[in-house]
């Protein structure tokens, strides 16, 4: 594999990955790495929050106490991301998190909701959506828990069919509240928080829905729509928008599409048959993804060794730059690609890495004589300072240096930019440049906001 | 290497033949403004506000059954009609009422409400459908239609943070401002600015993207920055962060510049326990600082050109709840404010209080069409093509 396939693959595997990881990664063939990334995720612990002294109803608990579970779990979770052993299947629960967006206060549910994508992220689809559609989490977000016979509720039906499995344009308003009606009397128990299945409140009268009549369950409603090929296809297109490009022709969607669907929806084995593709690792595949800010986040803490004295700093550069775990805009998940880069949220990115391993700056600023805004280069310090105390991000250069030592320019670039960086540009701003500069000055590109 | 030599590099490599021809969309314009350049500017009231003890149904029974606790008191408002009055903490925006300059909407809505904060902003920001999703806001939409996209960010400007997604077009982003100071020194970074340079935007995917991003921001700020310098502004505001930013908004428009819709926020309106008092204190700071943006406006004959449109995600539950406060409810009501109004006061029936569904009002307004009125008449853009279908047009402006 060359350096640059190699940082394609951890770019969209594992959101980045160590320098040590990339260097000891030199010498493997494609084979062997992709081997190695399952591995390691074979073997994985569940997030965990303690929640003694919460009860689960949250009318009864106070907001703030809430509040603070909330963020704990985003925390713990922000941490997994970064240093999980496990961290394929961290990106894949990460990948669920966006397709099952879930938005609600419960601190307990959402911790359940995340830990069933984890331990099923590579299952066979259907067990995962099973399993998802009986938390407590998903149950009360889209209002299944009041869907009952008399008064059947469309909003999980509705989700389920849009966003869930296979996507608007296949399927009618009859069938949503067809299986709308399947799926009442599933509950769960506001003390135990177990799912339960309510007879008396479901409808087991005969439905019909897509073509089909029968007395349907929710499962056999899933079924039914996981015998549709559509719906690998939108899967399939869903999860190369996160790890290949938003424009893969539909001809490689559709080669992918029956592969998933011939082995019964196996996200794992569709996930390796991905990463040992030459497709994958088309030269136009690499950095051609605007990163999430989680990815961002993640990848920076990854390439360095920052120590947090104020961790929720982490908290606070998600909600700034629009992607604050466990809280997605809405059931569709975060919209992503260019949606990520405003004018406000492009120049907080393109200054963040550089706040988070150098206070902001941004390589040797020789005092200059700037006569459009005198005073400037004082002025800027003075707020770097300020906002770096803010942050309560610190590294230690002397432990990055001996990180990167030795290692030549176009090396660094290919691991921190896959695609690489323009060469031209490349001497441009690295002649002379110290180790340090040169770093900072490669991470402060448009071109590191790439993945 | 010093910047000098950068420049020097760098301008070695970039021919004027070069630079593509989109890219003339980054260069300023004429700076002078055309007289009648219109402005609109949106009040966003964050968490629901409660637009019964807004304005307040003050001869009517059902009204004070069920909210026994946290009941405007009838010998208190502030008399509109025969049916509906202002809540006395309103009293600033009740001068403005009398002059004419303000129009209220009752019952704004869409159909299938959602009574999540989150979700039903999302729909007011997105104009869509309830059981839609949509990434695209109304207000990046109309940056989008004007003049093919070539708009620039500066053209919508949110004083806050973060840009909400009522800004955000397909092509075009709105832009936002808390301090123009800070946006402006982050875009002068030198290396930022070097990056900004024409030659690193000749390609058009992602790359491509956020450097034309870069220097749209680069420029945007300079413009905002060296535009706003250009007007001292006087006027006495409320202190507190809404009156400060709906000065800096006047300073702006005063400054003459290229700005179609400003947007802010106040709030929370989220008043689930204990609303008296807490409501009443919102409600001042929102009359204070609008009557005294409108009156800073006239003083310069800018109110000529500036409209300005205050709305809610929600309203409330007509019945209290326990606590004295209210839950999340469905329709409210939306104010219009401005000099030029074809028809004020309040534009049509307050809501039937006993004609509920779940609790709460049923809407007779969608709020589309308020959006579809403003753009149009106001804005004199295609509304059809900014909101995907033709909703009935009011008669207020």
């Amino acid at each position: 594999m060359t350096p640059a396939e190699i940082s394609h693959l951890y770019s969209r595997a594992t959101m980045s990955v160590s320098f040590a990881g990339f260097q000891g990664s030199l010498k493997s063939n494609r084979q062997q790495l992709v081997q190695q990334l399952f591995e390691q995720s074979k073997n994985y612990t569940l997030l965990s929050v303690d929640f003694t002294g919460l009860t689960s109803d949250t009318k009864k608990i106070d907001r703030k106490k809430l509040q603070g579970k909330l963020q704990e779990l985003r925390l713990e979770w922000t941490k997994k991301l970064i240093s999980g052993n496990e961290a394929l299947r961290e990106r894949m629960t990460f990948f669920w998190h966006n397709h099952f967006a879930c938005r609600i206060n419960n601190p307990h549910a959402l911790l359940e909701l995340n830990n069933v994508t984890r331990t099923l992220a590579f299952a066979p689809f259907k067990e995962l959506l099973v399993a998802v559609s009986k938390t407590p989490a998903m149950l009360s977000f889209l209002n299944n828990q009041v869907n009952r016979k008399e008064h059947p509720n469309e909003n999980f039906a509705r989700e389920l069919l849009e966003l869930f499995t296979i996507g608007r344009g296949n399927y009618s308003e009859t069938d949503i509240k067809e299986a709308a009606r399947a799926f009442t009397g599933w509950g769960f128990k506001r003390d135990t928080y177990e799912f339960v299945f309510r007879a008396e409140q479901h409808d087991d009268g005969i439905k019909s829905f897509m073509g089909k009549q029968g007395n349907f369950s929710g499962e056999d409603i899933i079924d039914i729509v996981l015998e549709k090929k559509e719906t690998a296809r939108y899967l399939c297109r869903k999860m190369f928008g996160h790890f290949v490009s938003e424009a893969v022709p539909e001809k490689t969607v559709n080669e992918y599409a029956e592969f998933y669907y011939s082995t019964n929806y196996h996200t794992g084995k569709l996930i390796e048959k991905l990463f040992l593709s030459d497709f994958f690792y088309e030269k136009k595949h690499f950095s051609a993804i605007i990163k999430s800010p989680v990815e961002l986040l993640v990848g920076l803490n990854k390439s360095f060794p920052i120590s947090w004295s104020k961790p929720e700093s982490l908290l606070y550069i998600q909600r700034i730059t629009g992607q604050l775990l466990f809280n997605p805009p809405n059931v569709a998940g975060w919209p992503g690609g260019k949606n990520w880069i405003d004018s406000s949220s492009l120049m907080f990115r393109l200054k963040l890495p550089s706040l988070l391993v150098n206070n902001g700056i941004i390589g040797v600023e020789a005092p200059h004589d700037n006569d459009e805004m005198p005073g400037v280069n004082a002025t800027a310090e003075k707020i770097q300072k300020k906002v770096a105390a803010k942050t309560g991000a610190r590294v230690e250069w002397e432990v990055v240096e001996k990180i990167y030592e030795g290692v030549d320019k176009k090396e660094l670039a290919t691991y921190f930019v896959p695609a690489g960086i323009a060469e031209q540009k490349l001497e441009l701003f690295a002649e002379n440049a110290s180790l340090k500069e040169l770093i900072v000055k490669i991470i402060s590109l448009p071109e590191y906001q790439l993945g | 290497m010093n910047r000098r030599e950068f420049i020097r590099k760098t301008s070695l490599a970039t021919g004027a033949l070069l630079v593509p021809q989109f890219l003339k969309a980054f260069e300023l314009g004429d700076e002078t403004l055309p007289e009648g350049y219109r402005n609109l500017v949106v009040v966003q009231l964050s968490g629901g506000n409660d637009a019964l003890n807004t304005v307040v149904p003050y001869t009517n029974d059902v009204y004070y059954k069920l909210r026994s606790g946290i009941h405007i008191k009838h010998k208190d408002v502030l008399s509109l009609t025969d049916e509906q009055a202002l809540n006395p903490a309103l009293a600033a925006f009740k001068k403005l009422y009398d002059k004419g300059y303000v129009a209220i909407i009752n019952a704004v809505g869409y159909p299938n409400p959602d009574r999540s904060h989150f979700r039903s902003m999302d729909i007011w920001h997105t104009a869509s459908d309830s059981n839609k999703y949509v990434s695209t806001g109304w207000i990046g939409r109309y940056l989008d239609s004007t003049c093919n996209g070539c708009g620039k960010p500066h053209g919508a400007i949110e004083v806050n943070d973060t840009l909400s997604l009522a800004l955000k077009g397909e092509t075009v982003k709105g832009l936002s401002v808390k301090e123009v100071n800070r946006l402006y020194q982050a875009t002068r970074e030198p290396f930022f600015r070097e990056l900004a340079k024409p030659d690193n935007m000749l390609d058009e995917n992602n790359l491509g993207y956020l450097y034309k991003t870069l220097a749209e921001t680069e420029s945007s700020a300079g413009y905002i920055y060296e535009t706003s310098k250009l007007y001292t502004n006087n006027h006495t505001y409320p202190a507190g962060e809404f009156g400060r930013q709906l000065k800096s908004i006047a300073t702006f428009i005063q400054s003459g510049m290229q700005t179609r819709v400003y947007y802010i926020s106040h709030g929370s309106f989220d008043t689930h326990v204990g609303q008296p008092g807490k409501h009443e204190r919102l409600l001042e700071t929102l009359g204070e600082g609008i009557n005294a943006f409108i009156e800073d406006l006239e003083k310069t004959n800018k109110l000529n050109d500036t409209l300005v449109m205050v709305f809610s995600e929600f309203g409330r539950r007509v019945e209290q709840n326990a606590s004295n406060g209210t839950d999340h409810g469905t329709a409210g009501n939306m104010f219009i404010i401005g000099n030029k109004l074809k028809k004020s006061g309040v534009r049509n029936a307050a809501p039937d209080l006993t004609d509920l569904q779940d609790g709460d009002l049923k809407h007779t307004v969608d709020f589309r069409s308020v959006y579809a009125t403003v753009l149009k008449n106001w804005l004199g853009a295609n509304d059809k093509e900014i909101l995907g279908e033709n909703f009935t047009m009011l008669d207020f402006i």
